[in-house]
């Protein structure tokens, strides 16, 4: 069931009539049925992949919060990562994993061709584990306290709106919530619904549009020439309006139902560095990164190094660069067991390496040509850069091995191909529009021609939005791009 | 009580006079929103003048070297090419195969090629899985002056612009291919228009669009039965030709084995063509979408397809292999003095 089916919206409808008469204490056992019936609908044998993990995690959580000795519970925190981490190595890195082995071999002695595994990737597993892990160090830790209701955890884990492709809420924000009671609330609903029609308008109208020029120039990059530029920012449109689109469903959804979801993009694409791409891009999965794994990472690096300098370069220096490299090395793989993520991920560890270590040098630079007195160009400058870096790592991220991007690459020129597009055209238009909203969303609280409008006139904006959605939407049964991860 | 409820009861004069605004407005704009591309479609079609058949006819040097024509959709325009049955067989054949081209556009054709060329020999057709589910282009039905543009229904419903949501996507992309017109030298619609071009075609490389992994969930699709959009249409033209004793080839061409699964109800898919078989003694069905006629796992046969996609071309190794089949096939239903040994 995709959030942009008709099969989810009828499953919605009955859980949003449903929903709202169900005794408090009774809502999170309606909840956790619809979420295992949404996930079941896709494959009943999968369940048990959801349920398993829940279960040993819950009881390792307890026993955690329970153990007498450190010994013990770090006993228990290790097994509960071994089996949570285990499922998702077997089932998505196992193959990759399988055919290195067997290519590194074949460089010494000759060996048979390699038949695949035919494991299918369960959908969401990525998420829902790392909505389980972060639980499992927050209480080994002791940031928050193992939770004793099962059907709660439970819930926690398979949330529906979430559970396929984020946002990855953590257990401290999450599982209050849903033992708060939950109240109608006639402004909450409507502006879970507004989000609903947004997120639908990002995927349906703009990602699936520009699929058809990205799918096309990707396919045969010879002879596209400047279409290769504008197929990487097509591409990192699509990416962004599928995935954002994605998460505002997601988001707007838990909103109806009276929870609050963390934000999982903030206009990344107006950044003015990478870092701060990162900081407004997928934030719940980069949030994540942060927390369990660049953090730790950089401060037993700086831990290790005993003298404040090593080689002449400063412990911290030292720190951040493993950290921020192996971070968005492994971020890269989180995406899916193929070695242009992982190539993807490493550019922008380089890129975040090469502004650390150059950040004096541009500052030099920018004084040195006055761009500091021109702070509206400083920052047009840097956005337009930024954007441009991300885009040419996303040509790894989208294309089909390594070679096929740098073939892609190969194929860039500075001049229109003789053969035109009308395509192109009208997703430049289309585009144009879309940051045009996106920027007024943006600064809404800022227009004040907009804040002055009565209701009435917001509401008839929004209908005529609305149709418009119906009148340029493709047809639905295009995937989004992060169910696959 | 319930709190919810008891919240509801605070704000159900907001709630319902809201709910009951918005849906007016709605309602208005779809209306509204559906009137202006009404209006801006009829007056497209009344100033597009470019789709016209008296060039392709003029433009044929012997019409009695015509003896088959083919019709079907952009399948058979990717599948099945005049190019290997001349080759093979000596034979011309039309080609009017070309997306957007349903039943009712193929029955219309079919008077006027009567017209300007005579009846043919064979007629090959290619059938689709959702051949009732075409609807012909608006600007194909532009060629002939059978009014039927005019009749072209909208369908009703709560709202204009969902129900009638694939009649207003046919309309934008005729639009926008007719810009591309504008910006292309050579482009894929002018081969429909010029018959040496389309003689020539064989169709286009694999370019690695198949979808070969099955994914966890994909939709599958029903078979959409006669008489569909223009099932009509179809019916009355097998009527014609068994009176005027043309030899009548249905072919199913293969999809990829993604497509293949993707498209359930395969017998009542047969059923419904074999139907003409039996009817019709002039009707042969000739079914190539089998794994023991034609390799569908091999994706480099396809130029896309896969599972969850209900739609798949041939590539051009593909339909090679479908032509060699099918003009074997061919040779049974042509008399043997129309084939030139080759």
């Amino acid at each position: 069931m995709l959030f942009n089916s008709i099969d989810f919206w009828g499953f919605f409808a009955v859980i949003f009539a449903v929903y709202f008469f169900v005794p408090q204490k009774f809502k999170w056992f309606f909840l956790l049925l619809a979420s295992y019936f949404f996930y079941g609908y896709w494959k009943k044998e999968y369940l048990l992949l959801l349920a398993f993990p829940t279960l040993v995690t819950y009881f390792v959580a307890r026993g955690m919060a329970a153990a007498q000795t450190p010994g013990r519970k770090r006993l228990l925190f290790w097994s509960g990562l071994t089996v949570s981490l285990g499922l998702l190595f077997v089932f998505k890195y196992l193959e990759l994993f399988r055919q290195t082995l067997h290519d590194l071999a074949g460089y010494f002695v000759h060996m048979q061709p390699l038949s695949p595994l035919k494991i299918i990737l369960p959908i969401g597993i990525s998420f829902f584990t790392f909505r389980i892990l972060s639980y499992l160090i927050d209480v080994y830790y002791e940031r928050i306290p193992a939770e004793r209701h099962l059907g709660i955890y439970a819930l926690y884990v398979s949330f529906f709106p979430q559970l396929l492709a984020g946002p990855i809420d953590r257990a401290a924000r999450l599982i209050p919530q849903f033992k708060n009671p939950v109240y109608f609330d006639w402004e909450r609903i409507t502006s879970g619904f507004r989000l609903i029609v947004w997120g639908l308008f990002k995927k349906i109208v703009i990602a699936d549009r520009l699929l058809w020029f990205v799918t096309q120039v990707f396919r045969r990059p010879e002879r596209q020439a400047l279409y290769l530029i504008f197929g990487a920012y097509f591409y990192a449109f699509q990416i962004y309006c599928d995935f954002s689109g994605y998460s505002d469903m997601a988001v707007g959804v838990s909103k109806i139902l009276g929870f609050e979801s963390m934000k999982n993009f903030d206009f990344p694409y107006f950044s003015k560095s990478i870092s701060e791409f990162w900081s407004r891009w997928h934030i719940s999965l980069s949030s994540w990164l942060r927390d369990y794994l660049f953090l730790p990472l950089a401060y037993a690096t700086m831990r290790r190094i005993k003298s404040a300098k090593l080689l002449a370069v400063k412990a911290e220096t030292w720190g951040y660069f493993t950290g921020i490299f192996f971070t968005m090395l492994l971020g890269g793989l989180w995406h899916g067991a193929r070695w242009t993520f992982v190539i993807w991920g490493a550019l922008f560890g380089i890129y975040q390496m090469f502004a650390y270590a150059s950040k004096r040098l541009r500052k030099k630079i920018v004084k040195k040509i006055g761009l500091q007195r021109l702070p509206w160009l400083h920052t047009a400058l840097s956005v337009f850069i930024t954007f441009n870096l991300v885009s040419f790592a996303w040509i790894f991220f989208r294309a089909a091995s390594f070679s096929k991007a740098l073939t892609y690459i190969s194929y860039i020129k500075l001049h229109l191909p003789e053969d035109g597009s009308v395509h192109f055209y009208y997703n430049l238009v289309l585009l144009l529009f879309f940051l045009l909203i996106e920027y007024f969303y943006k600064n809404r609280d800022r227009i004040v021609f907009w804040q002055r409008f009565p209701r009435p006139v917001k509401m008839a904006a929004f209908a005529f939005f609305c149709c418009l959605l119906l009148v340029l939407a493709m047809d639905t049964s295009n995937e989004f791009i992060y169910l696959q991860f | 009580m319930n709190s919810f409820i008891c919240n509801f009861k605070k704000q159900y004069k907001k709630v319902v006079f809201e709910l009951l605004g918005f849906v007016l407005l709605l309602f208005l704009f779809d209306r509204l929103l559906f009137a202006l591309i009404q209006q801006r479609e009829s007056s497209f079609y009344r100033q597009n003048t470019t789709y016209s058949l008296n060039d392709k006819f003029a433009s044929i040097y012997k019409k009695s070297d015509y003896k088959i024509l083919i019709f079907g959709t952009s399948r058979t325009y990717d599948g099945i090419h005049p190019w290997y049955i001349y080759n093979e067989l000596g034979i011309r054949a039309f080609k009017e195969a070309f997306v957007g081209k349903g039943p009712m556009y193929n029955y219309y054709f079919y008077q006027e090629y009567k017209k300007q060329m005579g009846i043919p020999r064979v007629v090959i057709y290619g059938v689709d899985y959702f051949m009732y589910n075409i609807t012909t282009s608006r600007s194909w039905m532009q060629r002939f002056n059978t009014g039927v543009t005019d009749t072209l229904y909208y369908n009703r419903g709560i709202s204009m612009l969902l129900a009638n949501k694939g009649k207003i996507d046919n309309f934008f992309n005729t639009v926008l291919n007719d810009l591309q017109k504008s910006l292309n030298r050579v482009e894929y619609s002018q081969i429909e228009q010029d018959l040496v071009l389309m003689e020539n075609y064989m169709g286009v490389p694999n370019t690695g669009d198949v979808v070969t992994q099955e994914p966890p969930q994909y939709d599958k699709v029903f078979f959409f039965q006669y008489p569909g959009q223009e099932g009509v249409y179809f019916s009355r033209l097998m009527e014609e030709l068994h009176r005027d004793k043309v030899t009548v080839l249905l072919i199913s061409l293969p999809d990829y084995i993604g497509t293949y699964w993707t498209n359930i109800f395969h017998r009542k898919y047969l059923r419904a063509f074999r139907y003409y078989q039996r009817k019709y003694n002039n009707v042969h069905f000739l079914n190539y979408n089998h794994i023991k006629k034609f390799d569908l796992n091999n994706p480099e046969y396809f130029i896309n397809g896969g599972y969850g996609r209900t739609n798949s071309h041939l590539s051009r190794a593909g339909a090679e292999i479908l032509n060699r089949l099918l003009i074997n096939d061919l040779r049974k239903y042509l008399p043997e003095n129309d084939i030139q040994k080759r």
